[in-house]
């Protein structure tokens, strides 16, 4: 018979003392898990810059791992942080914590004098084009912004993060829209995708469901406290190159196999016209739990397919705090023609490349190459396949642990793949044929501006840490020719960087830094117009340029004029969500 | 004081208050990893000001101002988080459907009562634990939130009349009519979670 907990509730009164009461409960469960004694403790954190960075990458693992540190990656990345990792002290930093508390008072937030907030709108020029634009809010949603009014529209679709939204050459909008239900143990277990359309205006003006996902609790775990609380039913959506596909990634659970695949559906009408089915995986053994991602495509792979990757993490023992993570990923390669996705085949070679495969494409040779990244920008990693599938060869750049996001772009050939370190300011360009790198160095400005607005780039100041994650935090102008990439901050007293530095211009050739834009505001995303002259810049909300918080601060972007650098237009008043440009060209 | 001074008296509280700052930083943030992320902060945060600290005051309220700043800012930097990674940014909403089984009386009660928790702000959960577990004042809590008495009290009473709907939901005694009703059926507890005072709400 199943017990209900429900019912055991029942009876008891709820006044305010059985709620304290029950608050009392509950708070005396939430005791300190066990230290591991490789990890950093707050000693750590006071020994100095190295001891920080050690504690930086221990933030990223506890984020992957929600419900504790992956123990035996942390090790190695610890030893390898102590190793790698040397960066001399930048001039003008300030190590010191922002502080203002006076003896014997409870210390409050940082006292140092704020920065104001940035005006609803400033315009130096014509109005930027285009003006009217759309972003990725931070409920997974999408929403229009008018840069010549300043403004942010409502919320355009009301669905959930997997879904995307792409603006078509007549301004209406086609959306592979998620909406989620039935949570268990904070996860949904149903997973539906539709396909919208909206007019301009963001009127929606058709929607046919595509397929909904269900995915089946662990039937093991009922009763059990799982910290982790895994996912259910995992969705990924994109479109096509073209622009007349959508490709929907699903994974689920159906104990004791995960099963996974893409849809492929037609823009036209939202009609799935091919599914492709990849390989069960089981859902661990014994105490063991593994969840696998919803599949992804990052590419394309040789003989005309497209490149697809998957992702999957597993902990033991299922019910610890504690638990040992481990993670995973491959790459698969299936056939597309006239929308028909078929014939999965696993990439050989590509499961120990790193924790995340980010993109993927096919060399000169005919062979493959793929790009995958650890622990965000910590680390990426270049891996070169023959034909055959042999090896050819690994190039690793390394960056700054504690960053999330991709820090790759493409060229616009293909042939080269750009990599950015936004803590060094460092770009380096990875040949793709040949395994080849070079890098390009920009000076880190301590405070510079120029132009008429140049004041709302002055607000640099001790920092408490603020950003963790760039999203387009490296774009390429549309003609290929220069790379625009957003730095961050190191100084940061906290285990994360926070923080913006600007956004530094190279030569794509060359990798010579050719302009410098000053951070109006903490940058978390980039796009380019698409005649590449103007560059977007989308600022945090309740932080300041230097990632302190700061509640006057609201969600921004910021326009430059690409030539110069020079601010063309603030939009600083658009809300209190983080926003994201889409796409990293704007047309 | 000396550093070896400093280094025994913060070595002292931390084996003192250690779990204290926790189950703070657990209350506001919820999750193990980044609540044992802000225990540790605050210990270095402490042992950086340890000269502002006033001997005659309880360390433990000192060591909990610090902790419920640095949970809070944690949070703000976790909103970005999830943007980051998706998983992480999914299904924030408080759920009632799912059922936990046939667990313990004991665990089913901790989830029921930790799912009215996640529904709560983060200030207001840490006003709640500040206030029912460790028994503060209303000004002391004030004090560490940056809040008035008076908005501490009003915090709690509408604390209080949230968790209560909630558990009277879960208990299936309360529709939002007011009303016997079934609290299996989601909508209804949809509609009843919309019925609690906003202002505490996530």
């Amino acid at each position: 018979m199943t017990h209900d907990p429900r019912r055991s509730m029942a009876p008891e009164p709820v006044d305010d003392e059985a709620i304290g009461q029950l608050v009392r409960e509950a708070a005396d469960g939430w005791t300190m898990p066990a230290v591991r004694l490789d990890a950093p403790s707050w000693r750590d954190r006071v020994r100095g810059p190295r001891a920080r960075r050690v504690d930086a990458a221990r933030g990223w693992f506890g984020r992957l791992g929600q419900a504790a540190t992956a123990a035996v990656a942390l090790t190695v990345v610890a030893a390898l942080l102590a190793v790698v990792i040397t960066r001399p002290p930048q001039p003008g930093s300030s190590p010191v914590p922002s502080s203002g508390q006076t003896s014997g008072q409870t210390p409050g937030p940082t006292a140092a004098a704020e920065a104001s907030g940035l005006p609803k709108l400033i315009l130096d020029g014509d109005v930027p084009d285009p003006s009217k634009i759309v972003v990725r809010t931070e409920q997974g949603d999408f929403a229009q912004v008018d840069l010549e009014k300043g403004s942010i529209g409502p919320a355009l679709t009301g669905a959930r993060y997997g879904s995307e939204l792409r603006v078509m050459a007549d301004g209406t909008m086609v959306c592979l829209c998620l909406s989620e239900s039935l949570m268990v143990g904070e996860s949904p277990t149903v997973a539906s995708m539709a396909f919208n359309r909206y007019a301009a205006d963001g009127t929606l003006t058709a929607s046919t469901p595509i397929e909904t996902f269900t995915g089946v609790p662990d039937p093991r775990d009922e009763g059990k406290f799982v910290p982790e609380r895994p996912p259910h039913v995992l969705t990924s959506s994109s479109f096509s190159a073209d622009g007349r596909y959508g490709l929907v990634g699903w994974s689920l659970r159906a104990h004791p196999m995960w099963r996974s695949g893409i849809l492929v559906v037609d823009l036209e009408n939202g009609t799935v016209v091919s599914r492709l089915a990849l390989p069960d995986q089981g859902t661990g053994d014994g105490d063991a739990r593994r969840v696998i991602d919803a599949p992804a495509v990052v590419g394309v792979a040789p003989l005309l397919r497209l490149a697809i990757a998957q992702t999957a993490f597993g902990w033991h023992p299922v019910t610890s705090s504690n638990a040992t993570y481990e993670f995973a990923s491959g790459l698969f390669a299936a056939s597309f023609k006239g929308g028909q996705l078929t014939g999965a085949a696993r990439i050989a070679g590509t499961d120990d490349c790193g924790e995340v495969v980010t993109r993927a494409g096919v060399s000169p040779d005919g062979g493959t190459w793929l790009a995958c990244s650890t622990g965000g920008s910590y680390s990426t990693v270049v891996r070169r396949l023959a034909p055959d599938g042999s090896l050819l060869g690994d190039t690793r750049v390394m960056g700054r642990s504690g960053i999330e996001g991709d820090m790759t772009a493409l060229s616009l050939d293909g042939s080269k793949l750009f990599v950015w370190n936004p803590v060094a300011a460092t770009l380096t360009r990875v040949d793709l044929a040949t395994g080849e790198a070079a890098t390009g160095q920009a000076p880190i400005p301590a405070a510079a501006a120029r132009g008429p607005l140049a004041a709302f780039g002055q607000w640099l100041a001790p920092v408490a840490s603020a950003k963790s994650f760039l999203h387009g935090g490296v774009v390429l102008s549309p003609d290929g020719s220069s790379v625009y990439a957003i730095g961050v901050r190191s100084e940061a007293t906290g285990p994360e960087a926070g923080g913006s530095t600007g956004v530094f211009a190279f030569d794509a050739n060359s990798l010579a830094n050719i302009a410098y834009c000053p951070p109006t505001a903490d940058f978390v995303s980039l796009a380019v117009s698409g005649d590449g002259n103007y560059l977007y810049a989308a600022g945090l909300p309740g932080v300041d340029a230097a990632g302190r918080g700061n509640s006057r601060f609201s969600a921004s972007i910021t326009v430059f004029d690409t030539e110069a650098c020079s601010i063309r237009l603030i939009a600083g008043l658009l809300g209190g969500e983080t926003l994201l440009f889409g796409s990293p060209i704007l047309d | 004081m000396d550093s070896q001074s400093r280094d025994r008296a913060a070595d002292q509280a931390y084996r003192d208050h250690a779990n204290d700052v926790y189950r703070v930083a657990y209350g506001i943030l919820r999750d193990p990893d980044e609540a044992l992320d802000a225990t540790h902060d605050t210990f270095a945060r402490a042992w950086e000001r340890w000269d502002q600290y006033d001997s005659q005051r309880p360390l433990r309220s000192w060591l909990h101002g610090i902790v419920v700043h640095l949970a809070l800012d944690q949070l703000r930097r976790r909103r970005v988080r999830r943007l980051a990674i998706p998983q992480l940014g999914r299904s924030p909403v408080a759920s009632l459907e799912g059922s936990v089984g046939d667990a313990s009386d004991e665990v089913a009660r901790r989830e029921i009562v930790d799912r009215a928790l996640d529904g709560l702000k983060p200030t207001v959960r840490a006003t709640l634990v500040l206030r029912h577990f460790y028994g503060y004042d209303y000004a002391q809590i004030g004090l560490m939130l940056g809040m008035s008495s008076g908005t501490v009290g009003s915090t709690l009473s509408r604390a209080h009349v949230a968790i209560r709907q909630r558990l009277e939901a879960e208990a299936g005694i309360v529709a939002p009519s007011g009303q016997a009703g079934d609290a299996a059926d989601p909508s209804a507890i949809r509609r009843d979670s919309a019925a609690t005072p906003p202002e505490v709400l996530r």
